[in-house]
């Protein structure tokens, strides 16, 4: 079974378009220390860091052991995307970021990483959702992301191809 | 622990201080105190959201600068319509 390893943005939008219930189809959910503190930060104020917090009771999100000790964090990244991507190089498993600084730090490391949208393309392809279904969660996530027309107009492209069976 | 900060300012800076000190009932000083510390939790945030949109920090990275949770940060993020900072080619490059 993958690990997933998701950082605290991808986890957020995840659960602001309320599919985070069905990433453990995908793979087991697993996150840092560091990224724990920042979900359940401001539970009263928000209503995303009181669900997030519910999965991490009931260890439907796992919290990694793992410290990055001593070492020192670039300056274009946070503390928890360094410990996630330094956890995906210790344990072989699959960074989730939708962050453009993230996601280039974790390719210059050998990584493969995923966004929000690629979550969304495997549980397409893997029939975990249908394509109406993506139709639908993929537009919230484009809307809360304020992704830009090209984009959309890629992963749109993309879910299609899988729908008619081409990919 | 508190300390001392001398600043010149121009008469007419001060004597708006003073005008809408009055309006608050605050005295000058509690009035500047609380411009100054609103200011810079703004200049915080006006960095940190300048330095993500030029794609030289990350998200994560803007919150710490920002001083305020990343919860707060993506709100702030829809509610000024400031698009995620991956480009066509980050996602070109992954599938």
């Amino acid at each position: 079974m993958d690990i997933f390893i998701y950082d605290a943005c991808s986890l957020i939008y995840l659960t602001k378009i309320n599919i985070k219930e069905k990433l453990v189809f995908l793979g087991s959910v697993k996150i840092c220390k560091s990224v724990k503190n920042e979900l359940t930060s401001e539970l009263e104020k928000f209503s995303d860091a009181r669900r997030l917090k519910e999965n991490l009771d009931k260890n439907i999100i796992e919290v990694s052991r793992y410290k990055t000790k001593g070492r020192r964090i670039p300056g274009n990244i946070g503390k928890g995307e360094y410990e996630s991507i330094a956890l995906c190089l210790e344990i072989d498993a699959l960074f989730v970021t939708d962050d453009h600084q993230a996601l280039n730090v974790a390719l210059n490391t050998g990584l493969k990483p995923k966004t929000s949208e690629i979550i969304l393309i495997d549980l397409l392809k893997k029939k975990i959702i249908n394509y109406e279904s993506f139709k639908v969660y993929f537009l919230e996530l484009a809307q809360i992301k304020s992704l830009k027309p090209e984009i959309v107009l890629f992963f749109n492209e993309k879910a299609r191809e899988i729908e008619n069976n081409e990919i | 622990m508190t300390k001392q900060m001398n600043l010149r300012l121009d008469e007419e800076l001060i004597e708006e201080f003073e005008e809408l000190a009055k309006t608050e009932n605050l005295d000058r000083s509690s009035l500047i105190k609380k411009i100054l510390i609103e200011g810079l939790q703004q200049e915080r945030l006006n960095i940190a959201i300048k330095k993500y949109v030029l794609q030289e920090i990350s998200i994560e990275r803007a919150s710490e600068i920002a001083k305020i949770s990343i919860h707060e940060l993506i709100a702030k993020f829809s509610q000024l319509g400031i698009p995620s900072n991956l480009t066509l080619d980050d996602y070109q490059k992954l599938i």
